[in-house]
């Protein structure tokens, strides 16, 4: 007869590391076993499978098993797998940690992920304390029992993990108990197979902090305990799923269903919109050519001393985008230097707008608007804020049926138009901005009409460009007329 | 439509233009979560990552969004997020990650008043000492700070670049005003634009060890899925990657990701001078408020001050020669940040005794005004 030279699971685990810092009688050995069993039999591409971990005894799997190996910080290696996984969709990611690291420190990546339903499989050892740091009280420790940090008996509600999941979205969650080699395995083959998040919780014996101190002193009492107290249903209900002490643990599959994962979710949402098969976070994506782009040359602009244009009214009346326009032109097209900043924070809120653009040949060093040349004053509540920022030698622009020009100095030069009316009379008076910019064109000597148009072409929604280019020139018109009489 | 690079003349906001210097620099994951003044960031991201078929992900918090983007390095990607102060407290956790398990990536700090939540919506640099200390331990990270949109598109390629070059997290400095102003931002074409990559295993898969460093004291990079079946650890470990917590392990390897920074920092440090060469004082300063020094400096220069300015592209490593040397010939230096002095006491270490170091501190959720610094300068001459 002939004997076997190496255990079937040989090939896969770094002898190296070995002996492992596992206790005897401890549950982690037995799921690790059948998981990598699972893979074998499973015939799952070896090289393309991610095992991730967090802290804790279940947390050090990763560094015994011959296959790409992520230790992580305490809780994240939900998050971690996260990355893995829409980084390379091709990996397997598998998550092997502990109910304290899964559960309490990394709760919210557990739900969230399973809200998600993301592709990876969380195999979830719960040996109900924090045995790495010596049997402190879990959120999976049962009510009444010990643990170094509930002496006098838990009274804290533990999770009911399967109820959990289930509620949280996750497509496929089972739970078995160490003693249950078999099940193990081919719930994680299972999983293995199924496309979404996955969750399989493993009643785990820990007999040094958790058992020796709740009268399940040996891994043994712990496996007969769990054989004696569980209850294996087709269809397990996961609201009756929580685990108290003398009373069955129900185990089985709760949920397994089909349901697109977050990157079907995510292909089905965006490619036809965008006309891309495929989204990965490693560059792999190969794209339509794009024809060759190069970086037009700007012709040095005309010298003009430092300016500064304010431009103030309510929210609503496009302020911000009359100023980004102006920023374009000037430094797009005219070739300025420009900064262009909005006001942002609480002063911002309440219904007032208001922008700066400051444009120089110059460089411009400080980004804010300090004594404005000129103001565009769409709102008589603009004006009171503002009034006092007008210099003696400012310029103001007005929409004459909005603003009244009170409390300005006589040396103030005031140009006034009725750009709202103007937008209502071509229809629509949501373009008084763009009749107002028409008008400040005509009246400043900043910009070309070509340049401002051809911002105004790139500025405005697609399909209104002709309409704002009639308003442009119906305020640059008046303008004219204006600067003439 | 797909849009990779968007070669061209743009006028960008700082927000914006850092996403677009992280698409132009191969970036295809971003993990984040939203907060102000950050926000346009992320929304631009969520537009424009499945433009390039790359991925977006809004994650539940930045502890996650971290942990992902480390978990995407090992995967092979370009990863970066970006966030604000309460953000990057959250954050430091898995910085930490990132520099023990050397994964290159990229993190944004759009830097608002603090401490705690502090001013969401208004201008601070108080975050600098964070950058380089925030997570636990010794370790060593790349910091850029940027002062326009122009710069901030610039210095995330640098971040990616430096990023994967020393296997570190690499941090950009950003800070409110120079992510809410627009400006020019010329955007080259793809093909010119300069991408540097992790060194690759050049070893057989049997005999390649993850942890073992070349003479620049920067290891090899395999990822998940290539069959080298590696493994990596947030413990101390030795060469091969498996938990090692004896001294001769510990030892060489935190000196290992200390001194990979340490010993090349000549390499790694961008600073600009302006008229140091003939400068009584000079003036320290990086973001946004480098600007406010430069409209300081115009005035002293014409009113006849011999003023200077040192500006920090690298806050860290921090430029502690060139500082030295500077110091042995001028009066002071004036640090001009917006916090009660962060890079003053670094400047100050490196000065060395040999000139005078001096601070024109500032809080309140605005930029100096630079007659506060003319002052400063002015007291000193």
């Amino acid at each position: 007869m002939e004997v076997a030279k190496e255990h079937p699971l040989e090939a896969l685990i770094r002898k190296e590391r070995m002996p492992h810092i596992l206790c005897a009688g401890c549950g982690v050995g037995t799921t690790m076993a059948n998981m990598i069993e699972a893979f074998v039999e499973g015939e799952f591409d070896l090289d393309k499978i991610a095992l991730v971990s967090g802290m804790g005894c279940s947390g050090r799997v990763p560094g015994y098993v011959k296959l790409d190996g992520f230790h992580c910080t305490h809780g994240r290696p939900i998050a971690f797998a996260t990355g893995l996984k829409l980084t390379n969709p091709d990996l397997d990611v598998v998550v092997f940690s502990g109910d304290g690291d899964l559960a309490a420190i990394g709760g919210n990546h557990l739900i969230h992920a399973a809200r998600r339903n993301i592709d990876i499989k969380v195999i979830c050892i719960n040996n109900f304390t924090y045995g790495m740091t010596g049997g402190q009280l879990g959120p999976t420790t049962p009510l009444g029992t010990w643990s170094s940090t509930s002496v006098y008996g838990n009274y804290e509600m533990p999770f009911n993990l399967p109820y959990l999941l289930c509620a949280c979205g996750a497509s496929y969650v089972a739970r078995w108990t160490s003693a249950h080699a078999h099940h193990i395995k081919n719930s994680i083959l299972e999983a293995m197979h199924h496309k979404g998040f996955s969750f399989i919780e493993i009643i785990s014996a820990c007999p040094v902090y958790w058992g020796r101190k709740n009268k399940l002193r040996t891994g043994k009492e712990l496996v007969k305990y769990f054989l004696e107290h569980t209850e294996i249903k087709r269809h397990p209900d996961p609201e009756k799923a929580l685990i108290q002490m003398g009373t069955p643990i129900l185990c089985g599959v709760f949920v397994n269903r089909e349901q697109p994962d977050y990157l079907e979710m995510m292909k089905a949402q965006l490619s036809k919109r965008l006309g891309i098969s495929e989204f990965r976070g490693d560059g792999k994506v190969t794209l339509p050519e794009e024809e060759k782009k190069v970086v037009p040359k700007i012709k040095p602009p005309k010298k003009i001393k430092t300016t500064q244009i304010k431009v103030a009214g309510l929210g609503g009346q496009g302020l911000g985008l009359l100023g980004l326009i102006m920023g374009r032109a000037a430094s797009i097209f005219e070739g300025y230097n420009a900064v262009y900043t909005q006001e942002y924070g609480p002063e911002a809120r309440g219904g007032a707008s208001s922008s700066g653009l400051i444009i120089s040949s110059d460089a411009i060093n400080m980004p804010y608007i300090t004594e404005p040349d000129n103001l565009v004053i769409m709102a008589q509540g603009a004006l009171r804020k503002y009034r006092k920022d007008i210099g003696k030698d400012s310029t103001i622009f007005i929409d004459k049926d909005l603003v009244k020009p009170k409390d300005i100095p006589g040396s103030v030069k005031i140009y006034a138009i009725p750009a709202t009316r103007t937008a209502e009379k071509l229809g629509r008076a949501v373009a008084a901005n763009i009749v107002m910019l028409g008008f400040f064109t005509a009246l400043t000597p900043y910009f070309s009409v070509e340049n401002v148009e051809k911002a105004v072409k790139m500025s405005v929604p697609r399909g209104t460009e002709e309409f704002n280019l009639k308003a442009f020139k119906a305020g640059y018109e008046y303008g004219g007329e204006y600067g003439r009489s | 439509m797909a849009k990779d690079v968007l070669t061209g003349i743009r006028f960008l906001s700082g927000n914006y233009a850092c996403v677009e210097g992280g698409i132009a620099a191969g970036c295809r994951f971003y993990a984040g979560y939203p907060i102000t003044p950050s926000n346009e960031i992320a929304e631009r991201m969520s537009v424009r990552m499945p433009q390039v078929g790359g991925i977006y992900i809004q994650m539940e918090d930045e502890l996650a969004s971290m942990a992902a983007l480390v978990g995407a390095s090992w995967a092979g990607g370009r990863s970066m997020s970006a966030t604000s102060g309460p953000g990057f407290s959250l954050m430091q956790e898995n910085i930490g990650l990132a520099a023990m398990m050397e994964a290159p990536c990229v993190i944004v700090d759009v830097m608002r008043g603090s401490p705690s939540t502090g001013l969401p919506t208004a201008v601070g640099q108080a975050d600098v000492m964070q950058a380089r200390w925030g997570s636990h331990g010794d370790y060593e990270i790349i910091a850029l700070s940027p002062s326009s949109p122009q710069e901030t598109f610039d210095f995330i390629i640098k971040a990616f670049n430096l990023a994967e070059r020393w296997r570190v997290p690499a941090i950009v400095l950003m800070d409110e005003v120079v992510g809410h102003m627009w400006e020019r931002v010329i955007i080259p074409p793809k093909e010119e634009i300069e991408l540097v990559f992790r060194k690759k295993p050049s070893k057989p898969k049997e005999e390649f060890l993850p942890f073992k460093a070349d003479k620049d004291l920067v290891p090899e990079m395999a990822i998940a899925g290539e069959g080298y079946r590696f493994h990596v650890t947030g413990l101390t470990h030795n060469i091969k990657g498996y938990p090692d917590t004896t001294e001769k392990a510990q030892a060489p390897l935190v000196r290992r990701l200390v001194d990979k920074i340490r010993k090349n920092a000549e390499k790694i440090i961008d600073i600009e001078e302006y008229y140091t060469e003939d400068a009584k004082v000079v003036l320290v300063s990086y973001g946004i408020s480098y600007r406010v020094c430069q409209y300081a400096l115009s005035k002293a220069r014409s009113n006849g001050l011999k003023v200077g300015i040192v500006k920090l592209n690298t806050v860290w490593p921090f430029p502690e020669r060139r500082i030295q040397e500077l110091a042995k010939q001028i009066k002071a230096f004036v640090v001009v940040e917006i916090n009660l002095g962060q890079i003053a006491f670094e400047v100050e270490r490196a000065a060395h005794g040999e000139c005078e170091t001096t601070l024109v501190p500032h809080a309140g959720g605005y930029i100096h005004n630079p007659e506060d610094i003319y002052e400063a300068v002015k007291k000193i001459l």
